[in-house]
């Protein structure tokens, strides 16, 4: 860098310089706030929390003829492998619902690449709020990605419909913008000690096997929740971890969770780990009765972990694409359909892709709900639509809503069936429906 | 008039140019708020940190010659300071942003004293120990840092005018003070290798032995070297805490690294204006190349850019630029003094390596860089 001979002179005249400027707004600021007479308007507002003079002007406006929808979802780095396909069933949901929902506006999906990394995750929700202008998000992946954007969101009154965000930190009712989309964590940490209370009414010796992970401290913190909640009997006699980026078989953990003579596993890795840790189990002939994450509930895991996985139960509330049991299911034909017309990129065998699917299907279920309202297709009638939804998606098992309600319930998912893999029938045999609705908002 | 038109060195013509260079850099730097949105002002914030961060690895990897892997850490152990000092705390950020340099520094002089022994790759593995500890660290000591669930809520409060208030005034406010750190890096690097301890660290990494013979302090030039480019980081590591207000272990990988050590190559090693260039090629190209094509291919586009600006450009961005402004303007050095014809006895005294005005330029120093 060329300086001058007196750089202590430059900073001061550039500091002079911007203590001149330094008399207006900021540049690129807009004072501009909605203001409306509507009443609907502001009791739907006010019920949620909300504050319209703090929202941008235009938020109980009808959205435009066309309208972007925003996404940001890792397209490079590692979890790309695995995230990267919820574009095209985002995609395909909106296409379809352009073609046939009959609403007054047409989406468009913006995707950007965050890399899976909050701050990232951040810039690119700036750049879709401000220069792309979206109406909505949908989508955003991981729980510390939708804590970093919620800030932005209220402040611009974006609904963020439908988060692919399992953690607590997505059903927040500071933050009535933002609907979870996923199975929450707290409801397969539920189901698990509900199912264990049942059957060791005496008490069992659990041991929990749980990655090192933003999802992983969500799954100790519900656990340790509901034993106490449900006045459980059992005790956790050992509680072994694992970092998210770790390969290698958990053999040093299996040993140890064994010698610690625990009847039952309660396990929550990542991803992969899933596999590594059931052959390991096997290897070491450590058979407990073991509960496996809802973020492994498919036939991609359990059929590569072979005859380790017999037996395992996890929770589900989505239908495995990939099940005998839902191989003629008109509801998984009717999106495949949907895909390879909207999306002929969309991989049609990848559980994910109906994921994505699922998150878009939920925002346009409120799109539905807010056209149909007093409230009509704004963002604030999205907001107010999404909060109290209800509807059923031919993806959900029967018996499974996303049921919404205002502030009060925040939990959109709440109810789920405990499934045994069996190596013999090929996929899940169905379990015990649970059903927790309304229960699980804190 | 023929190009390229040439300049002597120390004329008023030459002072005019770097004025003029100068000026132009400071109008560019007070116009941007007003040249682009708040988004965009906010994405060339972020470059900017990651520029502060490369300004502290070229000192020592450009400069010194020293390959560091772990810079990550020392702009992650800055970033958590701040984070931690905030929000466990309730510090000021201002505080946190001096803590966070010392306990870098400290860190860096720490890490610096193998640096004594080994030197190339085996001191590259040292440093890449140091990066690959610190996010287990912070995983592991997750009720101090929010673990893999971050850590949220840092901010640097703007001054209550009317011109920052507001998110776009807080953008133009992290932006300003993120020029101000960046500003302020660069000078301790310029003062630094413009003096003895510059002289000391060119010689140590051309000719050790040499050196060592010369006088050289080894042990305290390796040393302070390092803790001052990990202190550097470190200010990059809270400028990013405050800028994002969002801090996770992932953020601080060895991939921080990796992006680091790209962008000072692709900027200009041992230059100036390198890690500026550096920064912004590295945070805007992956940008534009997902724009470009989304999915999985963007990764490759920005590979093979990668790729083509280290055959187009060896000497990295500065390099090209300045071979393109040779092309037009030219500042000649001054034609040395003839002792012979006009003798001018006791004029400098022997031990005085260089007159008053004149500027040692450090090996590997460009002319507009």
């Amino acid at each position: 860098m060329t300086l001058t001979k007196k750089p202590l002179a430059l900073v001061v005249a550039s500091l002079s310089a911007l203590v001149l400027t330094a008399c207006g707004a900021a540049p690129g600021s807009d004072s501009s706030s909605a203001s409306t007479d509507d009443d609907a308007a502001v009791s739907a507002a006010e019920e949620l929390g909300m504050d319209l003079a703090d929202c941008p002007a235009g938020v109980t406006e009808p959205l435009p003829a066309e309208a972007n929808v925003g996404l940001t979802l890792p397209l490079t780095g590692g979890p790309a492998t695995a995230f990267a396909v919820l574009g095209p069933g985002a995609q395909a949901a909106l296409e379809e619902a352009n073609a046939t929902a009959g609403l007054d506006t047409s989406f468009n999906v913006i995707q950007k690449d965050d890399q899976f990394l909050p701050d990232k995750t951040l810039a690119a929700t700036q750049e879709l709020v401000q220069k792309d202008q979206v109406v909505a998000m949908t989508a955003v992946v991981g729980t510390a990605g939708v804590m970093a954007i919620r800030d932005i969101l209220r402040e611009d009154c974006v609904p963020g419909v439908s988060m692919a965000a399992g953690g607590v930190g997505a059903i927040d009712p500071e933050y009535p913008e933002i609907v979870q989309g996923v199975v929450p964590f707290t409801l397969d940490a539920r189901i698990w000690v509900e199912a264990v209370n049942e059957r060791y009414p005496d008490g069992a010796k659990i041991a929990t096997f749980i990655g090192n992970t933003e999802s992983g401290k969500d799954y100790g913190e519900q656990i340790d929740r509901w034993l106490e909640e449900t006045g459980s009997a059992s005790e956790i006699v050992s509680a072994e971890t694992i970092e998210a980026a770790d390969a290698a078989s958990p053999s040093s953990q299996v040993t140890t969770m064994r010698n610690s003579g625990a009847d039952v596993l309660f396990a929550a890795p990542t991803g992969g780990q899933c596999i590594s840790m059931l052959t390991e189990m096997a290897n070491q002939g450590w058979e407990p009765e073991t509960f496996l994450t809802t973020n492994c509930a498919s036939s991609t895991y359990f059929g590569a972990a072979g005859p380790a996985a017999d037996g395992v139960q996890t929770v589900q509330s989505f239908k495995d694409i990939n099940s005998p049991r839902f191989a003629g299911d008109e509801g998984i034909a009717a999106v495949r359909d949907a895909l390879t017309e909207y999306a002929p990129d969309a991989d049609v065998e990848n559980t994910t892709t109906y994921s994505g699917y699922f998150y878009a299907e939920t925002l346009v279920e409120a799109a539905k709900a807010a056209a149909e309202s007093d409230l009509g297709l704004s963002q604030l009638g999205i907001i107010y639509a999404a909060r109290h939804l209800d509807f059923h998606s031919p993806l959900l098992i029967d018996g499974v809503d996303f049921t919404v309600n205002g502030t009060e319930d925040m939990v959109p998912i709440e109810a789920a069936e405990l499934n045994t893999w069996s190596v013999d029938d090929g996929g899940f045999v169905q379990g015990e429906l649970y059903d927790f609705e309304g229960e699980l908002t804190e | 008039m023929s190009l390229p038109y040439r300049i002597p060195a120390g004329s008023p013509l030459d002072r005019g140019w770097r004025l003029a260079r100068v000026a132009a850099v400071v109008v560019l730097v007070l116009a941007l708020p007003y040249l682009v949105a708040t988004f965009q002002l906010s994405q060339i914030t972020s470059a900017l940190i990651l520029a502060v961060a490369v300004v502290g690895l070229n000192l020592l990897s450009g400069f010194a010659g020293q390959i560091s892997l772990g810079h990550a850490a020392f702009f992650g152990i800055g970033a958590y300071t701040t984070g931690v000092m905030t929000v466990t705390y309730d510090y000021g950020a201002w505080t946190s942003f001096v803590v966070g340099m010392l306990l870098c520094f400290v860190v860096g002089v720490a890490v610096g004293l193998p640096a004594l022994r080994v030197q190339g790759m085996y001191l590259a593995l040292v440093t890449l120990a140091v990066g690959v500890l610190l996010p287990s660290l912070i995983r592991r000591f997750d009720d101090l840092t929010g673990g893999s669930s971050g850590l949220f809520g840092m901010e640097l409060a703007p001054p209550d005018t009317a011109y920052f208030a507001g998110r776009a005034g807080e953008t133009v406010w992290m932006y300003y003070v993120t020029v101000g750190a960046l500003v302020l890096s660069c000078l301790v690097v310029w003062n630094l290798m413009n003096g003895r301890m510059g002289r000391a660290v060119v010689a140590l990494r051309d000719n050790e032995a040499a050196a060592i013979v010369m006088g050289v302090n080894r042990a305290f030039v390796r040393t302070v070297v390092f803790g001052i480019s990990a202190a550097i980081a470190g200010l990059a590591g809270s400028l990013f805490a405050v800028s994002a207000g969002v801090l996770t272990p992932e953020s601080v990988s060895l991939l921080l690294t990796i992006n680091l050590l790209v962008a000072m190559v692709l900027g200009g090693r041992a230059s100036f204006w390198g890690p500026v260039f550096g920064g912004l090629i590295i945070y805007f190209v992956p940008i534009w190349t997902s724009d470009l094509s989304q999915g999985p291919i963007s990764g490759v586009l920005f590979g093979a850019l990668v790729i083509a600006l280290v055959f187009l450009m060896p000497g990295g961005l500065t390099g090209g630029l300045t071979s393109l402004v040779h092309r037009v303007v030219v500042v000649e050095p001054r034609p040395p003094v003839d002792l012979n014809e006009d003798p001018v006895p006791d004029a400098v005294p022997p031990d005085r390596p260089e007159g008053p005005g004149e500027e040692r330029v450090p090996a590997g120093h460009t002319a507009t860089g």
